[in-house]
Parts: C-alpha cells; structure tokens; sequence
C-alpha cells in the first residue's frame, strides 16, 4: 500500500474508534471496527491509537483506592496461589507503607494539555527549597536552646538534652530529664520548613512536623504522662508501668481503676483530649484548623472533643473532631503519616489542604487565583525536593497553575499563587 | 501520535523515570505493585470499560494487566519509561480481547445494536484471554461426571443446587466435584508452564 493509502487507513480508523468510544457509531461502523482489530494487518496503528486514548481518558475522578482492595488483591492472591508472589516480611500495612513510600517520587499525572506547556515554564522557573530538620528547645527556666546546626555525626551533650546517631543516620535528640524541676514543663517547637523527632523521658517517640509546639514535663509524673500539642505530631508511646496500685484519691484523679498498671499518656491536642492506650498515632492539630484528626497506627486511643463528646479508636481509624463533634471513620494511615517518612501522600486530598501543608513546609505564603473548593488531587511526592517539583506533579492534571515569588534571603516576600 | 500525545507521553516519563517505584516492583514488592495498581488503574479502566463495554470484563482485562507486570516485572528494571510499558501492555491486551470478541457472533449483535452493557458469560470472558484453550484442553481430561458438573456450572452458569437437581445428587457432591476440576486445571496449567493462564484461571473461577 502506498503511502496515502496507509495514512487513509489510520485515519478512518482513527474516526471509526472516535465514533466507537463516543459511542456515536453505526451498526456498520462498528463491524468495520472490529473488523479491522481482527484482521490483524493494523495492529501496530491500532495499539498506538489505543496506547494515545487511553493517555488522554481522564483518570476516574472518583477513583477509591479503598473500593478497588478486593480487585487487587485478587490478583496477589492469584498470583501467589501461582507460585509466583515473593515470600515478603510481612510488616503491619503502614510500616509497609512508609518503606515503600519513602523517597518516591511517583506523580499521579492526569491529562497534561498541550497549551499549558509554555506558560509553565516562566510561571515555574522560581523555586524554593525544602525544609529539612531543625527545632528549638525552651526549657522551663527560659533557656532556648537551637536544635538545628549539629554537624553530622557530631554527638554532644548539653543542658539536658542528649543528641544520638541512629542506625539509619538520624539525628534523635534524647530528654535526658536532668534539666529543671519536676513539674515544670519544657517546650519543643518547630518552625515552618522544620521537622524534629524527639525521645521524650519516658521512652516514647515524638516526630512534630513543621510549625508545631510540644510542651512536655522536664519529668514524667509516675502516675499520668500528659503531654500538649499545637499542630502535628506522630506519637510512638513507650508503655510504662506502675509497681504498685494506685491510691484512690489519685485513681479518681485520672478518672481510673485503682487497680490498672499502666501510666496513662494523655495529649492535648489544641484544647481536645487524646487518652492513649499503649500505641502509636498520628494527630493533626494545628491552631488555624478548628478540627483535630486523630490517625491511629496501632493500638487504640480515646479522643476526647469536649467532655461529652468522645470516640475510642482502633488502629487504621482516624477521628475528625471539634468541640461538639466528632467524625470517625476509616483512615488513610499511610498518607497521614507519610510527612513523617518524607513525602506528601494525597488521597482525595483538597488543593486547600495541600497548601495549607505546602505552607508550612517551604514557609510560603499561599494565595489563589480563583476558587479552589472542589478541587482535589491524589498523588505521592516526596517533600526533600523543591516546591517547583511538587507544584510541577499538580500542574499536571490541569487542574492548576501556580506562580512563586522567591521572596528575599530573609524568607520575606515568599509566595506562591494558585490560579484556578 | 499526536503532538499533544507525544509531549503529554514525555512529561510522564520525566516524573515518573525519576522514581524508585518500578525498580521496587522489578525487586518483588508487593506494596510498591499496590502503589502502581492504583496509580494505573483508575487511568486505564476508563478506556478499557469503554472499549470491552462490561464492568466484568473491564475489571478482569484490567487485572489481567497487572497480573502480567507482575508476571514480567524482572524485565521492569530495564524499562525506561515505565509509564509507556503500563499502556503497552495494556492496549496490547486490549487489543487481544477485541479480536476474541469479534468472534462472538452474540456479543457482536448486542455491540452493533449500540449496547453499552454488554452480557458477557464467565465463560466468555475467560475465552477472550488466551487461556481458553489450555482450560478447554484440561478439561477434556476430567472425568465425565465432573467434566458435566464443570461445563454446567462455567458454561451454562448453573448454581450449585441446580446443577444437583438436574444430575441427581446432592449439591454438597457438586460442590466438592467442582473443586477437584479446578484444582486439577490449575495443576494442568502449572505443569505446562503457562503461568499467565494460569493466574488468568484463578482470578475467573473463584
């Protein structure tokens, strides 16, 4: 076939599978169409053709992972049923979770318009840079003291606070609890585009993410442990055990059994009560957000909203509350405590929310062109890179454009504008 | 493709080159295959239902995509652009359905009356996938109470009891009947090495 003649070809079936996907064809159209898929002399245009329609199908909007499990894991048990899964350390689904989201960069990409591709490049050639590790601690006499500029593998010790190399290379500083009187409370404060992990006295683990506070007891009380934050933290919470039974008073105190072992963790979330029963969680409660989300990893805990208003939650449950409300449903573990692994998880997530932790992370001041409600995005990026790189993942479902202003070397004047 | 395509296909490649996700999936992990599953499926079932016009058959092409990268995905770590191999793949196989679809002399009549839901059989389904065959072949090989037993249930789509009745026994017999034909299909398509049938068998006759 000639030349013409071939290009005549794709472009009637180009037309035939236009009119078939848009259902539109006729009767006669349609036979023709399949009858080209079966004649097999076309297979290379046709799956080209497919391969371009199939690029430009919008993703389902309404797309659950969570509606889509069964699906899945028919395929892994068939495939292990075949002999062909990998015998994997089975870990809890989070854990899963954070090993494998760690350092991806995968974007949910949708449809990219061809337009788009100019304006990008001028709107984007401005960048700003992650936030990394770094806090501040206020012990109870005033002493501030910068958690930030440790060299690595540098290890001291100073006013109270020991500071660790883990096996992974992680900076832990440690709460040696020699620094103040009991009683007194010290406080651990992130600035926007700071993160921080913290062993507090008692053993238990504390990642705070960007502009958030953690007040803690220079010393754990041997009877209750209450701790208060503003803003997010993942909690990892040591057991810790009493030797003797309570004394009445103090049982009622704590509103316990006298006869119970274990110290209670309670944290104060932006005003709401989290009572903690042996676990590991993740709560988000920063003061520009009325609503407290409680993620819990493992274990269970009890939020408390208000006096009335409580709800106790097992692990993979997540509880949105305000004073008088309280909404528990299934949570999205992994995305919840994706920050602290260093990636942003959305799931259905709102652009409001997304900027709003944007924010705080580059330490930008967020603007919009436009009104941003309805809009939601899934996708993974992982927070060590620039702002450009995770503004750039939500360019591309052309759903958004952003502008960034760099501000100057004293973070002032840093923007970023969304225009819808 | 168009220029819109190509450009679109290179701003993918771009994101998606940059990850460790297929690296992880070419190592045998299962979470990062989970990643990839819900990356890619809510872009390709949109275009495949619409093609394959069933939400059945929609769902098991889509799963017969993903049981194949899982099937190949020593072969990932060589793929530079992960992405373009998901649609390959994919509209390779979507391709093959169609071509096993227009065989279908009831189907085709239902598609050129501008169905959009079309009704396919298990069976059916499981015929448009390549394994039709192997399955047929092991099934001549069973023993003729449960080979009838078999064919009424799959092919004729008989519940349990019913098929009972009509043979006389009791639908507990049935039932047990039915497990030993699929085990021993399952057995036949391991032998011959057919895994891709095989994992195709299991995800259709449960």
């Amino acid at each position: 076939m000639d030349m013409d003649g071939k290009d005549q070809r794709l472009e009637r079936l180009k037309l035939l599978l236009d009119r078939y996907l848009a259902k539109t064809s006729t009767p006669d159209e349609t036979a023709e169409l399949f009858a080209s898929f079966a004649a097999g002399d076309a297979d290379d245009d046709i799956r080209r053709l497919f391969l371009a329609r199939m690029a430009e199908s919008e993703p389902m909007a309404d797309y659950r992972a969570d509606e889509w499990d069964g699906a899945f894991q028919q395929v892994k048990q068939a495939v292990l049923q075949a002999g062909q899964g990998t015998p994997v350390r089975r870990l809890p689904r989070w854990r899963l979770a954070w090993l494998a989201a760690a350092a991806v960069v995968l974007a949910f990409v949708g449809i990219i318009r061809y337009q788009q591709a100019g304006d990008r490049q001028a709107a984007l050639a401005l960048d700003i840079p992650p936030g990394g590790p770094g806090a501040t601690l206020t012990l109870a006499d005033g002493t501030r003291i910068a958690l930030t500029d440790v060299a690595d593998g540098q290890l001291a010790s100073e006013n109270g606070v020991a500071i660790h190399k883990t096996d992974s290379g992680a900076l832990t500083y440690e709460i040696t609890g020699t620094s103040g009187t009991p009683g007194q409370r010290n406080e651990l404060a992130t600035a926007r585009g700071q993160t921080f992990r913290v062993r507090l006295p008692d053993g238990s683990m504390v990642w705070l993410n960007a502009g958030s506070v953690l007040r803690y007891p220079s010393q754990f009380d041997a009877v209750v442990r209450n701790v208060e934050i503003v803003g997010e933290g993942y909690f990892e919470i040591a057991k810790a055990t009493r030797r003797f039974p309570l004394r009445r008073d103090l049982a009622e105190r704590i509103g316990r059994d006298s006869g119970g072992a274990n110290v209670p963790f309670n944290i104060l979330a932006n005003g709401q009560e989290i009572q903690v029963l042996g676990t590991a969680f993740n709560v988000s409660a920063y003061v520009d957000d009325t609503k407290v989300t409680t993620t819990v990893t493992e274990g269970t805990v009890k939020v408390m909203a208000d006096a009335e208003t409580f709800g106790i939650l097992k692990a993979g449950k997540e509880a949105v509350s305000e004073p008088g409300s309280m909404t528990i449903r299934q949570g999205n573990v992994a995305a919840a405590v994706s920050w602290k692994d260093g990636d942003f998880v959305w799931e259905n997530e709102s652009l409001t929310a997304i900027m709003k932790k944007i924010e705080r992370w580059y330490d930008v001041e967020v603007s919009y062109e436009g009104d941003p409600t309805g809009i939601t995005f899934y996708g993974m990026v992982s927070r060590e890179k620039s702002v450009r790189s995770v503004l750039e993942v939500m360019e591309m479902t052309g759903k958004v454009k952003f502008r960034i202003e760099e501000g100057n070397a004293n973070r002032e004047g840093r923007r970023i504008t969304v225009i819808i | 493709m168009s220029l819109q395509v190509r450009i679109m296909a290179k701003r993918i490649h771009e994101l998606v080159e940059d990850t460790e996700l297929f690296g992880r999936l070419a190592q045998g992990d299962e979470r990062a295959f989970e990643l990839i599953f819900h990356h890619y499926n809510p872009r390709l079932f949109p275009f495949v239902l619409n093609m394959v016009r069933s939400e059945d058959a929609a769902k098991e092409l889509v799963q017969d995509i993903f049981v194949h990268l899982w099937l190949k995905r020593e072969l990932l770590a060589d793929v530079r652009h992960p992405t373009s191999y998901v649609f390959h793949v994919a509209s390779n196989r979507t391709l093959n359905f169609l071509k096993q679809l227009k065989n279908n002399a009831r189907l085709m009549e239902q598609l050129a009356a501008g169905a959009t839901e079309l009704s396919y059989q298990t069976e059916e389904r499981l015929a448009f996938r390549e394994t039709a065959a192997l399955v047929e072949a092991a099934t001549a090989e069973l023993p003729d109470q449960r080979r009838r037993i078999w064919e009424l249930s799959r092919n004729e789509g008989l519940s349990h009891d019913e098929i009972a009745r009509q043979l006389g026994i009791s639908s507990e017999t049935v039932k047990k009947q039915i497990g030993h034909a699929i085990r021993f299909i399952r057995q036949y398509l391991a032998d011959r090495g057919n895994l891709l049938s095989l994992v195709i068998f299991l995800l259709v006759s449960r």
